[in-house]
């Protein structure tokens, strides 16, 4: 498989990242080059995937003489849950503080939200409240219950379809009174609250600025979040088992921002898995971690497509950047012809078809496609889906059908697009 | 015959591992006979019953009665006294519902019931509990003190979906039958545990679910001595259970029919029958004995764990349901199941198993379950202890 692009490699030290692993059962068996450099030695790596990690845990990661028992109650390490149904969830260990450690490490080095992280400052989290059962809430719980340390989260419900106007006008209160500097939210379910604010004509707080992360952000939610509160929007990408690793800056490019980590982007070239007329900068992100030392990762499959770029960003950061997440491998479509769509070129189709405020798009049968959709006004944008989804995918059936909403997966997370 | 080749839904694999289900107490899985059951009313005699005059009709009418037959049989019981309901909770709302109760009037349970055999009491009258010894158990012998002239129920689990042990039954009927006030078991998990002869257990109301007895969910049996099932008066009315209707009243059909409103559960009965008559086959002596095994090769696997500690724990004598706490700061009891699901491939429990008044009593916020059945086997009960050695170890 050939690289795309690697992201982290100046701060890498093949030596560092042998001392994190070696003595982990779980990579006993990796061959280990030590002195071709950092690329040699990420070239000898062979990957692995999420079972692996599955497979894995927690025996995987014991060093020698430590049991799960001693190590979970010495409170250095936790055990982390990832969303996902339980098909797709993974238990991880992390290190005590690592996630803040390297989180606030990400956006101290953000030009424009670096400056802007002073002693005092709060964020509000908008998300599904499944998403740590030690932190976020589920059910009637006050605003002090969901106030931790310099966070509030907002959501106390799991299907944001579900929020009623009080609900929402109580987060929107929340906020007034919390006047946190930033949000960190679910695209879904802030451009939710966007709207209902746009709705209820109800004063916007005015947020320094907003981070948009946790899943796949479409363009329809960023547009309409970025055009209600008016302040910057950033996407910030990470993974709950390996840390963060792009934030956008103001140029709109996602640049690395991981810390003790290594980022390699593999082509999917035509003929892996039969696919066809993919851009020669895509290709799956593959992630290599050191920080976490409970938990390192060797050339780690994160399933998620992003397409690259090389030349240098109008912000003048340096080095190749992200230019578009195209979404998960399992959300491609795939026609008979081996030509394929990821959920970010059906979303850049879509996107932009007044009315529209979500979508799914699920391929029914080889050649057929039907996109549930959510209308924002009373235009109906279902003709223009259909015309606007033809134009990609040629002699493909296509439907529209409106719905009233549409339903997260058990995680909270959503999907714009399910393959066969 | 192979208990378990019976079970198509074990032949898959969770993540590349053998599914190791020991969530029985949960729900049973089903056998293919029960699968066959069910298809057979889909695809041969789909129909109403107790009304359609033509041969549709008469084969599920037929196939309903029978399954009544057929649940008597395992209850060793009269078939007018088994009414067909959704599930052991229905069952005992139904009962509550229809015994005319006062809001004064006291009914005597353990605090170690399910919330199925305590919120439909405690939301009508005043609930009376049984004290726990210090093993963690209902102590019967204070029974007699605490039943009053205004005691109008005393209610039992006769399995526990916690700590797996078997109520005592015989202290309870004694006390029962001497102040003459009606016995009612909970019988939901003992099914696939233990055989259930009413007429041994002298009881005078068993509710069951279907779904715990390896049938499917939606039908249940309330059982009810005749002589109760008179006294009651049915809460449900509607087609089906009128005998004659006018525009200034209506009479209601005899016992059992009186308390079935509306379409039953027709394809789930036969299901249930079909369930019934595969345990039966397997022998419910052979079912206890087995579920007893493995209930003590759990108890042995555990008890000497210093990381987990087990509900109810000087008691060895019990079947194959056992809960324990997870005493390893910064690991839940769902994080603990999470980790057996999803690195094993074994099916728990973990939470309070709807038995929240019990968990606040012993102290702990949550507790990891497993349960077995008769297809669980020695082996599994093996793979999930060596698990919890690795976890815990
Ligand atoms: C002891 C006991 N009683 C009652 C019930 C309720 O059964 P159902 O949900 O089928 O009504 C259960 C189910 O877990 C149980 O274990
Ligand atoms: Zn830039």
């Amino acid at each position: 498989m050939e690289i795309a692009a690697r992201f982290g490699t100046d701060g890498a030290s093949p030596r560092a990242v042998h001392d994190v692993v070696k003595d982990l059962p779980i990579y006993a068996d990796r061959p280990f080059c030590l002195t071709d450099g950092t690329d040699g030695f990420l070239d000898a790596l062979p990957f692995m995937t999420k079972a692996d990690l599955r497979r894995y845990f927690p025996h995987g990661f014991l060093r020698p003489g430590t049991s799960f028992a001693s190590l979970i109650a010495s409170k250095k390490v936790e055990v982390v849950r990832t969303s996902g149904t339980s098909s797709d969830r993974l238990q991880v260990l992390w290190d005590a503080d690592w996630w803040e450690r390297q989180e606030a490490a990400a956006l101290k080095s953000h030009a424009y939200i670096g400056p802007r992280m002073t002693g005092e400052y709060t964020e509000a989290v908008l998300t599904t409240p499944l998403c740590s059962e030690s932190v976020c809430k589920t059910g009637p719980a006050t605003m002090e219950e969901r106030r931790v340390d310099n966070l509030l989260f907002l959501n106390t419900q799991h299907d944001p379809s579900r929020w009623t106007h009080s609900d929402l006008a109580r987060m929107a209160d929340e906020i007034d009174r919390f006047r946190p500097a930033a949000i960190e939210a679910d695209p879904v379910y802030l451009a939710v609250l966007a709207r209902h604010l746009r709705d209820s004509r109800r004063p916007v707080f005015k947020f320094d600025w907003i981070i948009l992360t946790y899943e796949f952000v479409s363009a329809i939610d960023k547009t309409a979040i970025r055009g209600l509160f008016g302040c910057p929007v950033f996407e910030f990408y990470g993974l709950t088992e390996a840390g963060v690793f792009f934030l956008e800056c103001p140029k709109g490019r996602h640049h690395f921002c991981g810390s003790d980590s290594v980022v390699e982007v593999f082509r999917v070239t035509e003929g892996d898995d039969g696919w066809r007329g993919l851009p020669v900068n895509t290709g799956e992100a593959v992630v290599t971690t050191w920080g976490n030392s409970a938990a390192p990762l060797l050339r780690y499959r994160t399933g998620d497509l992003v397409t690259v770029g090389v030349d240098r960003c109008a912000c003048g950061a340096p080095g190749p950047t992200v230019l578009s997440f195209e979404g998960r491998i399992r959300d491609v479509i795939k026609l008979p012809d081996g030509k394929v769509f990821t959920p970010r070129l059906i979303d850049d189709t879509l996107f932009g078809i007044p009315g529209l405020a979500q979508y799914v798009c699920v391929q029914e049968g080889p050649d057929s496609m039907r996109v549930d959709y959510v209308s924002d006004g009373p235009r109906d944008p279902g003709g223009e889906i259909v015309s606007q989804l033809h134009s990609i995918l040629g002699t493909a059936r296509v439907a529209a059908r409106s719905a009233p909403f549409i339903t997260p997966e058990q995680s909270g997370k959503y999907r714009t697009a399910v393959p066969l | 015959m192979s208990i378990r080749s019976e079970f198509p839904i074990l032949n898959q694999t969770i993540h590349g591992m053998p599914v190791t289900y020991l969530d029985s107490a949960s729900t049973s899985l089903k056998p293919r006979c029960v699968l066959e059951a069910i298809r057979k009313y889909y695809e041969e005699a789909t129909a109403n019953v107790h009304r359609s005059t033509h041969l549709f009709g008469e084969t599920a009418t037929q196939g309903y009665e029978d399954a009544r037959n057929r649940a008597a049989h395992f209850l060793n019981a009269r078939p007018d006294e088994i009414v067909f309901v959704r599930n052991t909770t229905e069952a005992v709302n139904l009962v509550a519902l229809s015994l005319r109760l006062e809001k004064d009037d006291e009914i005597l349970i353990t605090p170690l019931e399910h919330h199925s055999n305590q919120l439909p009491w405690a939301s009508k009258v005043k609930v009376v509990y049984v004290p726990l010894r210090p093993d963690g158990l209902p102590d019967s012998s204070r029974l007699e003190d605490l039943v009053t002239p205004r005691t109008k129920l005393m209610g039992l689990g006769l399995l526990s979906n916690v700590t797996g042990t078997r109520g005592d039954v015989e202290v309870w009927r004694e006390v029962a039958s001497k102040r003459g006030i009606p016995f009612l078991l909970d019988a939901s998990q003992a099914g696939g545990h233990m055989p259930m002869d009413v007429q041994k257990l002298g009881c005078d109301f068993l509710a069951f679910s279907g779904h715990k007895v390896c049938g499917p969910s939606g039908i249940g049996v309330l059982w009810g001595k005749r002589s109760w099932l008179e006294q009651m008066a049915p809460p449900f009315l509607g087609g089906g259970m009128v005998h004659e209707s006018r525009l200034d009243g209506y009479t209601v059909k005899e016992v059992p029919w009186c308390f079935e409103a509306g379409t039953p559960n027709v394809e789930g009965a036969m299901g249930l029958a079909a369930a019934l008559e595969f345990l039966e086959k397997i022998g419910m002596k052979n079912v206890e004995d087995h579920s007893k095994e493995l209930g003590r090769q759990m108890y042995d696997g555990l008890k000497g764990n210093r990381q987990l500690r087990l509900v109810a724990d000087q008691t060895s004598e019990r079947y194959g349901i056992v809960s324990f706490f997870v005493d390893i700061p910064g690991l839940s009891a769902e994080a603990f199941g999470r980790i057996m699901a999803d690195t094993y491939g074994i099916l728990l429990s973990a939470g309070k198993h709807c038995t929240h008044p019990y968990h606040d009593l012993i102290g702990f916020s949550a507790t990891v379950r497993a349960s077995t059945h008769v297809y669980t086997t020695e082996d599994e009960v093996n793979r999930f202890l060596d698990a919890v050695r690795e976890i815990t170890g």
